[in-house]
């Protein structure tokens, strides 16, 4: 098994709210995850669910009420040692927009402790990984949101770190610049790199995430790899063409009707009736249960109240 | 052990550069440098070059300390509104290195502030056969950096316990003394038309009026510049600036390390 990099252990975080009446608001109750080396980790959840907090505790920016923060083998290392081995990408790469795309990389990387010749050739290397090498010498101000958030990963890949620590990474960008984002995770991850992504974009998680952890009011419900989702809950798609009554729980499809039934068992039996009523079958689909449906399913659309 | 707070401080300082806000100080200062010195070709007396002189100087004095205040409220507290603080604590900086380094950046741009202003009143008084030495002056001028220094760190950790309002006004309070000063001093020469006029008069008057400690001033007034550099106060208020803005930025570390950022 691979070396955990990044654990927390009964992690709780309790916010005071309310400045005359106030009150306590329970963000994460005992959360347990490991992030090991080559994960590429989702970290699934409603707004105000508890991602953006369980990374908060992870890296320090805010103190844990009970619980263990372990990274790299060591418990709540401090930043100078953390940030060596860790970088991280907030939502909506919050950087000061008055300096250009290459004195951000530059100063991020000299804070980083790159070595002048490394930091120069990583800097144009990175703009031009995220496509920025033309825009490089313009202030953030100028940037599109698309083009900051590109900058804000360019900063966290810069040092070539083990772990990187992604909180929305696609937040509100185009479908081009969130193919981008992903093909730089997956090129980064097959080099060796491990990810603990926050988001709440299921489609993109499902894609490039190899395990998912989803957190619900707080709580880490369930952790899975996407592969799981078909082997635990197999179903089939039979489509069929009848001029009668369609079966039961059938929806209709353009010249023709789907049911969805749960093993083979319950496929020979609507087979048969299909049959009886002077219907085709055309085809019968594995339906794959998609992330989104397996998310619906453990969460629930209830509204969620939280920090 | 890595020291990375220089880099910290860098940042800080392109901010500042960079920032509107304190471009428009900075103009302010240098206009105010100017126009103290507006009615002084009227008079051949030394005293009224000389006042003009001081006019001058505790102006310029009056922006810088408006300056640290400003520099001092916004260079934390905004880092952390604007969320700019999570890119840079998640660097492996230790955090009194960045309170060190955002607090270098300010102390460096109140010192370019400084020394341009310096530079423009010596040109000035040169010009104007004000008789000054340059080595003197300056030094003046260093030793007034660092009580500005002091009001740079506290504000600094004001702004961290309280909110940017209450920190800026309670700093307002505690350098009202300097402002009176300069406002004193500027309607002293404003009750000597012969000597001097200066712009915008009849509100600093009204200040006076409702100054509640005015006659302290008049006593006061006659304060110019030594020619005779203290220095045994410059080290003794060095050394305590010192222990103070020490004191200061792990006051400020360890109030950012139990803070939500």
């Amino acid at each position: 098994m691979s070396e955990v990099l990044l654990e927390c252990r009964d992690l709780d975080k309790t916010y005071t709210v309310g400045k005359l009446r106030r009150r306590r608001v329970e963000a994460l109750k005992k959360v347990n995850l490991q992030v090991r080396r080559g994960d590429v980790y989702g970290f699934l959840g409603q707004n105000g669910a508890g991602k953006t907090t369980t990374i908060r505790c992870l890296l320090g920016l805010t103190p844990v009420t009970h619980g263990k923060v372990i990274a790299f083998g060591e418990a709540s290392p401090p930043p100078e040692v953390l940030f060596t081995r860790l970088t991280y990408c907030p939502e909506e790469s919050n950087v000061f927009t008055g300096l250009t795309g290459r004195e951000v990389l530059t100063i991020y990387g000299r804070m980083y402790g790159m070595d002048e010749a490394r930091l120069r050739k990583r800097v144009d290397e990175t703009l031009a990984l995220m496509n920025l090498t033309e825009a490089a010498d313009r202030r953030l101000s100028g940037y599109s949101k698309g083009m900051r958030q590109r900058i804000g990963l360019a900063q966290a890949l810069l040092p070539e770190p083990e772990l990187i620590v992604l909180d929305e990474p696609t937040r509100g960008l185009d479908p081009i610049s969130r193919r981008r984002f992903r093909d730089v995770i997956e090129q980064y991850a097959a080099a060796g790199t491990t990810f603990f992504i926050n988001s709440h974009t299921l489609s993109e998680v499902e894609r490039s995430c190899n395990r998912v952890g989803i957190i619900d009011q707080g709580r880490l419900v369930t952790e899975l790899s996407p592969g799981e989702l078909v082997s635990e809950n197999p179903s089939l798609d039979v489509d069929y063409r009848v001029d009668g009554e369609p079966l039961p729980g059938s929806e209709q499809r353009d010249r023709h009707w789907r049911l969805n039934v749960a093993d083979t068992r319950a496929l020979a039996q609507a087979t048969a009736q299909i049959a009886d009523r002077g219907g085709t079958v055309t085809a019968v689909t594995t339906r794959r249960e998609s992330l989104e449906d397996y998310f619906i399913k453990i969460v629930g659309d209830q509204e969620v109240v939280g920090p | 052990m890595n020291v990375r707070a220089h880099h910290v401080a860098h940042y800080a300082w392109l901010r500042l550069v960079r920032s509107h806000y304190l471009k428009a100080l900075l103009a302010a200062s240098f206009f105010v440098a100017v126009a103290a010195f507006g009615g002084s070709g009227g008079s051949d007396s030394v005293m009224a070059r000389m006042t003009a002189l001081e006019v001058a100087i505790k102006a310029s004095r009056w922006f810088v300390w408006l300056a640290a205040i400003w520099i001092g409220l916004s260079c934390i507290t905004d880092e952390i509104n604007a969320q700019t603080a999570r890119t840079l604590f998640t660097k492996p900086v230790r955090r009194v290195e960045v309170v060190l380094g955002l607090m270098g950046g300010g102390a460096l741009y109140l010192t370019l502030v400084t020394a341009v202003n310096t530079l423009l009143i010596f040109v000035i008084a040169v010009g104007r056969d004000i008789p000054v030495s340059l080595g003197s002056f300056a030094l003046l001028q260093v030793s007034m950096l660092i009580p500005v220094f002091a009001v740079l760190a506290l504000t600094m950790v004001l702004s961290l316990v309280f909110s940017k309002p209450i920190a800026g006004f309670l700093m307002i309070f505690l350098a009202q003394e300097n402002v009176w000063d300069v406002l004193a001093t500027t309607l002293n020469a404003s009750q000597r038309p012969d000597w001097f006029k200066v712009p915008g008069v009849f509100l600093l008057k009204l200040c006076y009026l409702i100054s509640p400690t005015y006659h302290r001033f008049i006593q006061e007034y006659q304060e110019f510049i030594q020619l005779e550099f203290p220095w045994g106060e410059f080290v003794f208020h060095t050394a305590a600036i010192g222990f103070y803005v020490g004191a200061a930025a792990l006051l400020a570390t360890f109030i950012l390390r139990r803070k939500d950022v």
